[in-house]
């Protein structure tokens, strides 16, 4: 049985005109499962609350205006098996039929919490939905109690009766609400974007507590959320809605990989799919990242005159509440500034004071050259500083768009003509002069925005303090509304955002104030408020997504300072493919090397055994051992772990498997060293494993810049060059492809023309090889060193990059199963052998001596 | 949004208008005593003022009394900055009136002529002008300090403790509940007017009640869209299938302070007769 099923639906939301609007739902089929988190995404008014309502039976049963039944609604729904809604025909004309109300089976938590709060005490609220399923007191109490633990409020618990509601943080709020219909033991729980109205920390809590549902319950849980990154981690599948209509079901990350899909119906994407050419959706970086001398040009804050001083501002309650303490701030004009903080943190007193809404307690300030130390100086304030507050609905004050801006205009004394003027220009700047006419009431939420945008700058006000500009908005509406913010900076308005949206913070901001109990705690750039983790913990931010990537990459040395946003990644990437230049080398060119380096090794005497770094050092340490007679060993370190996940640390693998002699002399090989971070990361850990050995470093090429110089070097090349080795021709053409297609073109001509060949019988035959056998290795296990260098070129054919290099079949033992495993040996007793201690189902084994290759 | 903390250190209550402090004998009086303290008092105040000379000592008494406990309730700073100078003003008004229309006794303090009737204001005029309008000021602030001092669940707590039906009992829970969310919706939408320029601060009385009567419509706005979402809250929890309500409302006891209060609104209620 499905959780819900719905049967080609349309809903049309009837009205007091009688004029058909247009349907807010249309042949909408879906099918939800019982126990899956199935989330619902889409711009503002594409449906997503309008179809929560019609699952939870609220519509269209509980609308109360006349409906159309010939074609307001059609289709039906169906809840846990029962028709919630249907349509039916009686006596020849359509009649809605079905449960309505799912409760206590559904519940239904809505964006506001404050508008679903009907009583007046936390165990009130708590115990109005028992009371109406007629349970016991002692029941009801056992319910309430358990519901309050699992959403984290047990400890109000025992207070519960004598806290209101409204005493409560956003989150805690928001939790119980959730809490109140988890006492309820519903089936199904549909949470219509329960974080889109919380400061960061309540969002936080409300995520853990959606997180422990979704591990801890069975429950069937619909998730609406604008928030690409809530749906990654936790829905199953996801539906986008657009205009009403379903555009797509699938797993999230297929949905947020659809670039497509993603741009044409305006979904609010994770900031990675904006670089999805470098990264995956998982944050993995799909190109190697090469350090450089890259350095990111901001812009500068603009020295000018100060247009807000403010000295020791400090502000009280009535009920005793210290909202702010001690400010300091001066902002210079022309600036935008960030002003972020969570709820109750004082960023929105400081705001009013500073547009003249509240009176400080006590210090001294000076708004655009205006003192307001009284009433009277206070009220002159709006004329110089608007403030569009968060609701646009509590600051539409007329019954027509263009009464609206007049509004504003008449409140200064601006009349006649001249005000019709000033209303017609600004409504062409905000692209409202197609509404002038309507009632503001009806307007979109994102259109209403813009109108009391309009409304407060019609008076070309120096300063403007926006509130949440972009909460609850889709991604298309967010940009509008923050381009035109942007644009009135650039025409030398003095902007003050407040916003718990770092992705605007790291975009638009050049300066952060942060606030945290009423005390400036934080001044300064985005980029090092994002480094600060401290401050970020006190005031529960989180820093973008683009700033995480820089940290991982900042940890590895690829880059110095953080990249803050997905457009200075794009110029990070554009800067290194313009810099980028390929060299490439051939076999030749490693036996050269070779024989560079031999000479130099002369100096070290007869090392007892080369230690070759898993791929890069594979062929080139092969050659040596096999030169210098003595034992070969391999390793392998990476910034991926297993599954392929960047990590911020080297993990460097089979280090255990090694069988040194005491006392040795071991020579550590590599192709290239780079940032030299996982060379040095190696050469920590085997001395640190085996202190009694001497290890030297001998790499084919090095860069400048590599924080660790080999002992033997047998060419250098410069930092930016792109060394392609013949050898690694199909994994180099996949890169390029996605990345570059400059280079790629270069790659194609030279693999074409230049190629050196002299393996060419082999690759082909181990290609068909494994076309023919039609499995699919997870591993390469390999004879070393006398079968490196096919194992090499195996890992080029078969796109795999976990290599194991054994020198005898004890090696094998202590790594792990593999589904299929390709085994490289060179003579049929060592294939036997590998392949009766091999621990995988599928087995490839390819025997280079004959170059036979069989199961 | 303040914390546990903020709210530990203020130690302040919600209440119906407002808040009060938290710890306070007053704020925590089961609320029948509190009514019935109000009735009583405000009973014997009118008891005095029945006779032509009011008994200025108990009206002052009861004065006392409500000025107390609005100290006491921590309540007394909202009353200073909303309602006090409107109460202030309309008892001056209603003295100046009373000793106009009232030419009681027979020793003028200060007589003064006008259009040819002389008004004479006497000693026993004053008297009854202070008796009365002290009375009326005991009972109005012992009215907003009932009001300002009693939490909303707690009223809905007597209501229940009184067997009034569950519906009833709710709806009127309901009704209080949307008052306190009217009154902050209310207060947001007059700072959104204040930072168009407009507002109820200006020196102009036409200004101000154009600025008032604007608040409508915003205020409209948000009273639909709140019912609505209240109505979908409401009925998510199943309201209009509910066959039987069971009771669970936290019923507030009556502690022994609260009948020893009652016991004293009884003494206060029988004094202007014991004086008589």
């Amino acid at each position: 049985m499905h959780a819900v099923s719905i049967n080609d639906f349309y809903w049309r939301y009837p009205n007091f005109t009688g004029i058909k609007g247009d349907y807010a739902l249309k042949a909408i089929s879906l099918e939800i499962n019982e126990g899956e988190f199935f989330g619902i995404t889409g711009p503002s008014g594409s449906g997503k609350s309008t179809l929560c309502y019609a699952i939870a039976g609220l519509i269209p049963h509980q609308i109360k205006l006349p409906l159309n039944l010939d074609d307001g609604i059609k289709g039906e729904i169906r809840v846990l098996g029962e028709a919630v809604t249907a349509i039916k025909n009686e006596n020849g004309k359509p009649a809605i039929t079905g449960v309505g109300s799912m409760s206590p089976e559904v519940g239904l938590v809505m964006q506001d919490p404050e508008s679903q709060f009907l009583s007046m005490s936390v165990m009130n609220e708590m115990s109005l939905g028992l009371q109406m399923m007629g349970l016991e007191k002692s029941e009801m109490e056992e319910r309430i109690k358990a519901a309050m633990e699992m959403v984290g409020l047990g400890e109000l618990y025992q207070g519960a009766s004598r806290i209101h509601p409204s005493e409560l943080s956003g989150g805690q709020k928001q939790r119980l609400v959730i809490a109140s219909f988890l006492a309820m033991r519903p089936k199904i729980l549909i949470l219509d974007e329960p974080t889109s109205d919380l400061d960061p920390k309540g969002k936080l809590e409300v995520i853990e507590t959606i997180a422990k549902l979704k591990s801890e319950s069975k429950m069937t849980i619909i998730l609406v959320e604008h928030n690409p990154e809530l749906m990654l981690k936790f829905a199953d599948r996801m539906a986008v809605l657009y205009e009403g209509s379903l555009i797509a079901v699938d797993k999230p990350s297929k949905i947020y990989s659809n670039n497509e899909l993603t741009k044409k119906y305006n979904v609010y994407t994770p900031e990675i799919s904006e670089l999805s050419e470098y990264f995956s959706i998982d944050e993995s970086p799909k190109v190697t990242i090469e350090k450089s001398g890259f350095s990111i040009e901001r812009a500068i804050q603009k020295h000018s005159e100060s247009i807000i001083s403010m000295k020791g501002i400090g502000f009280s309650y009535d009920d005793g509440t210290k909202a702010l303490e001690n400010i300091d701030i001066s902002i210079e004009k022309g600036s935008l500034v960030a002003l972020v903080g969570q709820n109750g943190s004082g960023k929105s007193t400081l705001s009013k004071i500073i547009s003249g809404i509240l009176a400080p307690s006590s210090g001294t300030m000076e708004i655009a050259g205006i003192k307001p130390t009284n009433k009277k100086t206070r009220s002159k304030l709006p004329m110089h500083v608007s403030y569009v507050f968060q609701n646009p609905d509590h600051q539409i004050f007329t019954r027509s768009v263009t009464d609206e801006i007049k509004y504003s205009l008449n409140n200064a004394g601006i009349t006649g003509t001249h005000a019709s003027e000033m209303v017609s220009g600004i409504l062409e700047k905000v692209g409202l002069s197609d509404k002038a006419n309507e009632d503001p009431v009806f307007l979109g939420r994102g259109q209403k925005r813009r109108l009391a945008v309009a409304s407060s700058i019609v008076l070309k006000p120096e300063i403007l303090i926006v509130d949440e500009p972009t909460t609850g908005q889709d991604y298309h509406m967010s940009t509008e509304i923050m381009e035109l913010i942007k644009k009135l900076n650039d025409e030398g308005v003095t902007i003050i955002l407040i916003t718990h949206d770092m992705r605007l913070v790291a975009e638009y901001c050049r300066r952060v104030l942060v606030m945290s109990r009423g005390s400036l705690v934080f001044d300064g750039t985005p980029e090092s408020l994002f480094m600060n983790d401290s401050i970020l913990k006190l005031s529960s931010l989180s820093e973008p997504q683009s700033v995480r990537l820089s940290k991982e990459m900042i940890n590895i040395g690829v880059l110095k300072e953080p990249l803050i946003s997905a457009k200075e990644w794009l110029e990070f990437f554009d800067f290194m493919k313009s810099k980028t230049s390929i060299a490439f080398r051939s076999f030749g060119d490693i036996e050269k090397a070779k024989l560079k380096i031999l000479s130099k090794i002369q100096s070290f005497g007869k090392p007892s055994g080369i230690i070759s770094i898993e791929r890069g050092g594979m062929i080139l340490g092969s050659m040596l051992a096999e030169s210098l007679n003595c034992e070969s060993y391999s390793i392998s370190a990476s910034h991926y772990n297993e599954i392929g996940a960047l990590t911020k640390d080297v993990n460097v693998n089979g280090i255990e498997s090694l069988d040194l002699k005491p006392k040795g002399q071991y020579i550590v090989v590599d192709e290239l060293v780079d940032t030299g971070k996982t060379l040095d990361t190696i050469m920590h850990t085997l001395k640190q494993r085996f202190p009694d050995s001497n290890f030297s470093t001998c790499t084919m090429m090095a860069k400048p810049h590599s924080i660790i110089k080999p002992d033997i070097i047998a060419e250098e090349v410069e930092n930016t060059t792109w060394v392609v080795f013949d050898y690694e021709k199909n994994e180099s053409i996949r890169e390029f492809k996605a990345s570059n297609p400059k280079m790629l073109k270069e790659l194609n001509e030279h693999f074409s023309t230049q190629l050196d060949n002299r393996y060419a019988k082999e690759i082909s035959l181990m290609e068909n090889a494994f076309k023919s056998s039609g499995k699919n290795p997870e591993v390469i296990i390999y004879e070393n060193p006398t079968t490196a260098i096919y194992a090499r070129l195996a890992s080029d054919i078969l796109g795999i990059k976990k290599l194991i290099g054994v020198r005898n079949a004890n090696y094998i033992k202590g790594y792990g199963a593999y589904l299929c495993a390709a085994i490289i040996s060179s003579n049929n007793e060592t294939a036997e052998e590998l392949k009766s201690l091999i621990n995988s189902k599928d087995k490839i084994v390819i025997n280079i001596g004959i170059m036979k290759i069989g199961e | 949004m303040e914390s546990k903390n903020q709210r530990a250190e203020k130690r302040m209550v919600k209440t119906i208008l407002f808040s009060a402090r938290s710890s306070s004998f007053y704020v925590n009086m089961n609320p029948i005593a509190k009514f019935a303290l109000l009735i009583m008092l405000s009973v014997g105040v009118v008891i005095s003022m029945l006779h032509a000379v009011p008994d200025l000592q108990y009206n002052l008494l009861v004065l006392v009394l409500a000025v107390g406990f609005l100290i006491e309730s921590g309540t007394i700073k909202y009353l200073v900055k909303s309602y006090l100078s409107l109460l202030l003003v309309a008892l001056m008004v209603m003295m100046v009136w009373w000793i106009i229309f009232n030419q009681v006794g027979s020793n003028p303090i200060l007589s003064v002529s006008f259009l040819g009737a002389t008004l004479h204001i006497t000693y026993l005029s004053l008297y009854v002008g202070i008796g009365k309008v002290s009375g009326y000021a005991s009972m109005a602030l012992m009215t907003l300090l009932t009001i300002m001092s009693t939490r909303d669940a707690d009223i809905i707590s007597a209501l229940n403790k009184l067997k009034l039906p569950f519906k009833l009992v709710f709806f009127a829970s309901l009704i209080a509940r949307s008052l306190n969310i009217m009154a902050d919706d209310l207060n947001s939408i007059k700072q959104a007017q204040f930072a168009r320029g407009a507002g109820s601060n200006s020196d102009n009385i036409f200004k101000r009640v154009s600025a008032f009567m604007m608040l409508s419509i915003p205020l409209t706005t948000s009273i639909i869209k709140r019912s609505v979402d209240m109505g979908f809250a409401l009925e998510s929890r199943g309201f209009s299938k509910t066959k039987k309500f069971s009771n669970f409302i936290d019923e507030k006891r009556m502690r022994y302070s609260d009948f020893t209060i009652i016991a004293f609104g009884i003494f206060m209620l029988l004094l202007p007769f014991m004086a008589q």
